[in-house]
């Protein structure tokens, strides 16, 4: 088993999903986390001046969450097992980025903050997830794709962690995905890792 | 070969990529083109967005990135192992990243000067000079695993748009200059410039 570092900010964020990946394959690694004041020593020396990034041995260091993700996604077998499973899984990953990119989390001006979100929310987060839920639910399984818990199960499951901070009870909207999501919370090497994580609101 | 269908509108944009990679890969595919009937087309596509893949008349696949890492793995473009994959994937994404802030679209010609120079400073200038050392690092024409993949043909297609809004920038760049120059001579590529629609966008 390679040696694995995950360098990211003390928050859930652009690391959770690989760190929940790591967890529940029960592989060691190193999981760094950047102080904010010690950032902006570090920013000019990683890759792409950004965080996530995640050393492999002694390789070159790896940015860009994406990529980490379906590259540890791969490595862990959490990627549905064919290139087209993993093509559908990708596709999740990808759209829960998109829709979440839409949340304003930046924004300083509270009015401007709290209407991005309530767009973001109504135009592109719900509608997403209608679609997600009612296929999921024609579909009665147990995992989202391929039979077997995949990076998409996961992701869906960090969405709905991180989208109580705009919406309380975003998750029981969907009662199919909500009830995966406590599913993927009680596997045990899940719920262990949930209890011992640093407790951050996003 | 499986058959592919890629539906998009009538236009480069976020189908161009996975065009070039099935014009480079010499596979046949049908380049449908929604002009009048989005309106009737939307409600079949997964998310309610273009592009979507399908294959083998089998569940479309929706989601950009998505199409391309597959379509690259199918066709040997993702550099093979792993690892390889992974650095591709990275530059890859990181180019969508400025794609996805460039201001296509602005017809204002001094708020698009400002809004390029903005983007210049704050991501792309640090991007470039990242991948620009990458490739000279390399010790070969290609950014990754020693051979052509996707990551090189969308930085030569980013590049390329670059250029129309900004030629100066890209001369600070002459290694991911000549790339893109080199990968639009390759000769299924160059066919594919040649004969694709002529579009606005």
């Amino acid at each position: 088993m390679p040696n694995y570092k995950l360098v990211y900010f003390n928050s859930k964020g652009r690391a959770e999903v690989v760190r929940l990946m790591f967890a529940e394959a029960g592989v060691e690694f190193e999981d760094k986390r950047v102080q904010e004041e010690d950032w902006p020593q570090l920013k000019p020396t990683m890759p792409f001046g950004q965080l996530p990034v995640l050393y492999i041995d002694d390789k070159p260091p790896l940015p860009q969450s994406g990529a980490i993700e379906r590259y540890v996604a791969r490595e862990l077998n959490f990627d549905g097992g064919s290139s087209l499973a993993f093509a559908y899984i990708d596709m999740v990953c990808n759209l829960l980025e998109d829709v979440g990119s839409k949340v304003p989390f930046m924004e300083k001006d509270e009015a401007k903050k709290a209407a991005g979100t309530k767009d973001a929310l109504e135009n592109h987060i719900y509608p997403a997830f209608d679609k997600i839920e009612k296929k999921f639910k024609e579909g009665g399984e147990e995992f989202l794709i391929a039979k077997r818990l995949t990076l998409a199960d996961l992701a869906i499951f960090h969405f709905s962690d991180v989208a109580r901070v705009i919406d309380a009870n975003f998750i029981t909207k969907y009662p199919t995905l909500d009830a995966l999501c406590k599913r993927v919370a009680a596997r045990p090497s899940i719920k262990k890792y949930l209890e011992n994580r640093p407790k951050t609101p996003l | 070969m499986p058959t592919y269908k890629l539906v998009y509108f009538d236009g480069r944009g976020r189908a161009e990529l996975p065009r070039m990679l099935f014009a480079e890969a010499g596979v046949k595919y049908e380049d449908f083109r929604v002009k009048e009937n989005w309106a009737s087309e939307k409600p079949k596509t997964p998310f309610g967005k273009l592009p979507v893949l399908t294959v083998d008349g089998g569940e479309p696949l929706a989601e950009s990135g998505a199409i391309v890492r597959y379509l690259a793995r199918e066709f040997d473009l993702d550099g093979g192992s792993s690892i390889h994959a992974a650095q591709a994937d990275m530059i890859h994404t990181a180019v969508i990243d400025l794609s996805n802030d460039f201001p296509y679209f602005e017809e204002d010609k001094a708020k698009l000067a400002e809004r390029v120079k903005t983007l210049e400073e704050k991501k792309a200038n640090l991007v470039f000079e990242k991948i620009e050392e990458r490739l000279k690092a390399s010790g070969s024409q290609f950014l990754v695993a020693r051979k052509l993949t996707y990551a090189d043909i969308a930085v030569a297609s980013f590049v390329d748009a670059f250029k129309d809004f900004d030629d100066s920038f890209i001369k600070k760049f002459p290694c991911l200059d000549a790339l893109q120059q080199r990968i639009a001579s390759r000769p299924n590529i160059k066919k594919w410039f040649d004969n694709r629609p002529k579009t606005m966008f």
